[in-house]
C-alpha cells in the first residue's frame, strides 16, 4: 500500500486496475494465476526467456558483422535476460504471490529500475534503458498475440502515464477508462480537460507515478483530494466505497434539481452552459441541465484526422445540434498549439507564445476556411455562435472577420444555405485584448473570458509546468481586475460577456463571479447541477458586496480565504464534498 | 567446500558500473565456484548476476570483498581480483 499526493484536476473517486501507458503501449491483462497453474506459469516464463534469447542470438550474429556496437548492446541485453538473480526473484514472485509471469516480470524489473535510479549515476542511466528494453522484449514474447489494443480494452482501467497527449487519449476507449493519474501536468492540462470531459477522476503532478505503478495494480484515484493509493488495503477500500456512496447521493439530489433555472434568491438569472469536446458529451450536458453549449472545443476533430475537411466538421456540428434540440451552441474555431500541438507540427521553443490558435489558423487558412464554412452552414440547422480564440489585437480580429466575410461570399455564390447573421464573438484570453475591450465590443456580438489562458498570460505561469503550478492563481487581483473591467465594458456597450474557463468550475469562486455581474458561465457537464445549486443559494446584493470587498484586497490568497469562508457559511454541503 | 576471499579497492574511474559489471560477471560465470561480492559498508550480492553487481553501487574508492566457494575457488578469485586491479581492462 502506498499513498501519493498530486493536484486534483477532475472530481470523483474510482477504484480500478491500472493500465500503465508507455511508448510500446503494452498492457498486462492479468495479474494472478490460480495455484494449480503456478508451475506451468514458471515454465512459460522460462520458455519466454529461451525464445527471447534465440531472437537476440540471431540479431547479434547478424549485426556482429556489420555494426559491432549494436551487437554489444544486444549482448548486454542477453546477459540481463539470462540473469540468474532476476530469474530467481521472478520465479519466487510467481510461486509466492501467484503472480502471472508478466506481472512478476514487470514488478521485479521495476524494482531494479528504481534501484538504479536511486544510485543517481549518469553512467547507469543507459542501463535503465537496457533493462526496460529487456522487459519489453520478454513481455511481448510472453504476451504474444495477447497484446491488448488500447482502443479495444476488455476491462475497466485507470490510465497511468507520464503525460497524456491528445494523440494517446484519442486512441483510448472512453467506455473502459475510469480515471487518469499522471507524473506531470496542471489544472488545465490536456489530462485535466479530458478527465472532466469524460466525467472521470483525474490527478496530475504525481512526480513518478508512472514508474511506481505496475500494470494490473489496484488503484484508488481520489479526484477530490488529489490522492492516489497504490494497492490499497481493505480498510481503505471500505472507506472509499463509503465516500463514493455519500458523494453519489449528493450528486443524485443535485441532479434531480438540475433542470431548475439557476436563479439567485432575489431573482437574477444566470445561464449555465456546458463545455464539451466530443459530440457524445451533449446528451449528458442536456441531462445535467445545460442551457446550451458555451464552448465546443473542435481540436479533436482536427487531431483525429488532420486532413478532415469541411464535411467532417459539419457532420460533428450537425450531430451536436441534433442532440441539443434547439439549445444554443457556441463553436470555438481551432485552438491548436500550446499543449495541443498537432503531431508533426511546428517545434517551437516557447509554444505558448508561438504560432498557436488563431495565429496558426491565419497562417494555415485552408483548414480554417473549411471550418468556417462548416460553422456557417451549421448555423442553418440551429442557433450557432462562432467564437474566435486567442485574439490579441484589432488587426487580428479584423483579418479573421474578413475571412469570415469572404467565406460567406463564397457560400452565397455557390448557393449553399448558411446563417447570414451568425453571432460572432471572441475569447478574451490575453490581457492585451481585455485592456482594449471597448474597441473590440463594437465589432463583435459577445465576449467570452477564457480564464485558463488569461491567468497564464497575466501571471506568466506555464499552467502545465508542475514547478510553477503553485503560482497559477486564478484569484490574483490582476486577473480579477481584468474580468471586472471586461464585465463593465460589456454592460456599457450592450455586449454579452460570458466566462468559459476552469475558474467557474470551483464552487467557491462562483459567488465572486456572479457578484462581478457575470450572467453566463460555462463548465464541464457533470459540474452543472452543483453550479446551479450554488447559484440558487446566492443573493445578488450580498455577492455584489462580497466581490467589491475582494476587489479591494491585494493578495490572491487572502481573496481565496475569504471566498472559502463564505462558501462554508453559505453552501457547506458542496464544499464538504472535497 | 573451500572458500577464499580478498578485499580490494575500486580504482576504475566509473566504479563497478555498467560495462565493468558485465565484464566481471562474464568472467565469474566461467568458473563453477560460487562468487559473491560485497561492498564494505553495503550489501552482499551474487557475483554471477549483472543486475545484482550493477545495483551494488560500488564506486571509485570503495572497498569491495570478493568471496569464492567451490572446487576452482582459488582460480576464480585470482582471475577476478586481477580484473578489478587492471581496472576491468579499461572498459
Amino acid at each position: 500500500m502506498e499513498i501519493r499526493h498530486g493536484i486534483p484536476v477532475s472530481p470523483g473517486i474510482v477504484i480500478s486496475e491500472a493500465l500503465v501507458l508507455d511508448s510500446e503501449e503494452l498492457r498486462i491483462p492479468q495479474r494472478f494465476v490460480e495455484d494449480q497453474y503456478i508451475e506451468s506459469e514458471i515454465d512459460r516464463f522460462k520458455q519466454a526467456v529461451d525464445d527471447s534469447n534465440k531472437v537476440l542470438d540471431l540479431e547479434i550474429k547478424r549485426l556482429g558483422e556489420e555494426i559491432e556496437i549494436h551487437a554489444r548492446i544486444l549482448s548486454v541485453h542477453r546477459d540481463l535476460a539470462s540473469d540468474p538473480v532476476l530469474h530467481k526473484e521472478i520465479e519466487q514472485a510467481i510461486r509466492e504471490n501467484s503472480f502471472t509471469a508478466e506481472h512478476a516480470l514487470s514488478r521485479v524489473m521495476n524494482r531494479y529500475v528504481r534501484k538504479l535510479q536511486d544510485l543517481n549515476s549518469p553512467i547507469l542511466s543507459e542501463r535503465i534503458h537496457d533493462l526496460q528494453d529487456v522487459e519489453k522484449l520478454l513481455l511481448s514474447t510472453l504476451l504474444g498475440k495477447r497484446i491488448e489494443g488500447l482502443s479495444n480494452l476488455q476491462d475497466e482501467v485507470v490510465v497511468i502515464a507520464h503525460n497524456l497527449t491528445p494523440a494517446q487519449t484519442a486512441k483510448l476507449d472512453p467506455n473502459k477508462v475510469k480515471g487518469f493519474a499522471t507524473d506531470v501536468g496542471g489544472k488545465t492540462s490536456h489530462t485535466a480537460i479530458m478527465g472532466r470531459a469524460l466525467g472521470i477522476p483525474a490527478v496530475v503532478g504525481l512526480d513518478d507515478i508512472s514508474t511506481s505503478v505496475v500494470g494490473g495494480d489496484q488503484i484508488i484515484i481520489d479526484g477530490y483530494r488529489g490522492a492516489v493509493i497504490i494497492n490499497p488495503d481493505e480498510g481503505q477500500i471500505a472507506e472509499y466505497r463509503a465516500r463514493t456512496l455519500k458523494s453519489e447521493k449528493l450528486s443524485r439530489r443535485l441532479k434531480s434539481q438540475a433542470k431548475l433555472p439557476a436563479e439567485t434568491i432575489d431573482g437574477h438569472r444566470v445561464e449555465v452552459h456546458a463545455n464539451i469536446e466530443l459530440p457524445s458529451e451533449v446528451e449528458s450536458a442536456v441531462e445535467c441541465g445545460a442551457a446550451g453549449i458555451g464552448l465546443y472545443r473542435t481540436e479533436f476533430i482536427h487531431l483525429q484526422a488532420p486532413s478532415s475537411g469541411e464535411e467532417v466538421h459539419f457532420e460533428n456540428y450537425r450531430s451536436v445540434l441534433e442532440s441539443l434540440g434547439g439549445l444554443p451552441l457556441t463553436i470555438r474555431t481551432l485552438d491548436l498549439g500550446g499543449d495541443k500541438l498537432p503531431e508533426g507540427g511546428l517545434e517551437e521553443e516557447n509554444p505558448f507564445l508561438g504560432c498557436r490558435s488563431i495565429r496558426w489558423c491565419l497562417a494555415n487558412p485552408g483548414p480554417f476556411r473549411a471550418q468556417i464554412r462548416a460553422i456557417l452552414r451549421a448555423g442553418k440547422l440551429g442557433p450557432v455562435r462562432l467564437m474566435l480564440p486567442m485574439i490579441t489585437s484589432i488587426s487580428e480580429l479584423d483579418l479573421s472577420l474578413q475571412i469570415i466575410d469572404e467565406v460567406s461570399d463564397e457560400l452565397r455564390r455557390e448557393e449553399i444555405p448558411f446563417d447570414e447573421n451568425i453571432p460572432i464573438g471572441v475569447m478574451v484570453e490575453v490581457p492585451s485584448l481585455a485592456l482594449i475591450a471597448s474597441h473590440v465590443a463594437g465589432r463583435v456580438s459577445f465576449l467570452s473570458v477564457g480564464t485558463n489562458d488569461l491567468v497564464q498570460y497575466t501571471l506568466a505561469v506555464d499552467r502545465g509546468n508542475e514547478h510553477v503550478a503553485s503560482l497559477y492563481d486564478p484569484m490574483h487581483p490582476a486577473v480579477l481586475y481584468l474580468i471586472s473591467q471586461l464585465v463593465r465594458t460589456g454592460q456599457e456597450h450592450g455586449v454579452r460577456v460570458s466566462l468559459c474557463g476552469e475558474m467557474a468550475s470551483e464552487s467557491i469562486y462562483l459567488p465572486l463571479l456572479v457578484g462581478l455581474g457575470l450572467r453566463e458561465i460555462s463548465v464541464s457537464p457533470q459540474l452543472i447541477p452543483e453550479v446551479k445549486q450554488v447559484i440558487r443559494s446566492l443573493i445578488d446584493y450580498e455577492v455584489r458586496e462580497l466581490s467589491a470587498r475582494c476587489l479591494q484586497m491585494s493578495d490572491g490568497e487572502q481573496i481565496t480565504r475569504e471566498l472559502h469562508r463564505w462558501a462554508v457559511d453559505h453552501f457547506p454541503e458542496v464544499v464538504d464534498r472535497f | 567446500m573451500s572458500s577464499v576471499s580478498e578485499t580490494l579497492k575500486i580504482t576504475h574511474s566509473s566504479g563497478l558500473h555498467a560495462r565493468a559489471s558485465t565484464e566481471f560477471v562474464r568472467l565469474a560465470q566461467r568458473f563453477s565456484a560460487e562468487v559473491s561480492v560485497s561492498r564494505i559498508g553495503g550489501s552482499t550480492v551474487d557475483g554471477k548476476s549483472t543486475i545484482a553487481v550493477m545495483t551494488l553501487g560500488a564506486q571509485l574508492g570503495d572497498d569491495i570483498m570478493i568471496e569464492t566457494t567451490g572446487p576452482d575457488a582459488e582460480d576464480a578469485l585470482a582471475a577476478l581480483t586481477e580484473l578489478v586491479r587492471l581496472d576491468f581492462h579499461g572498459v
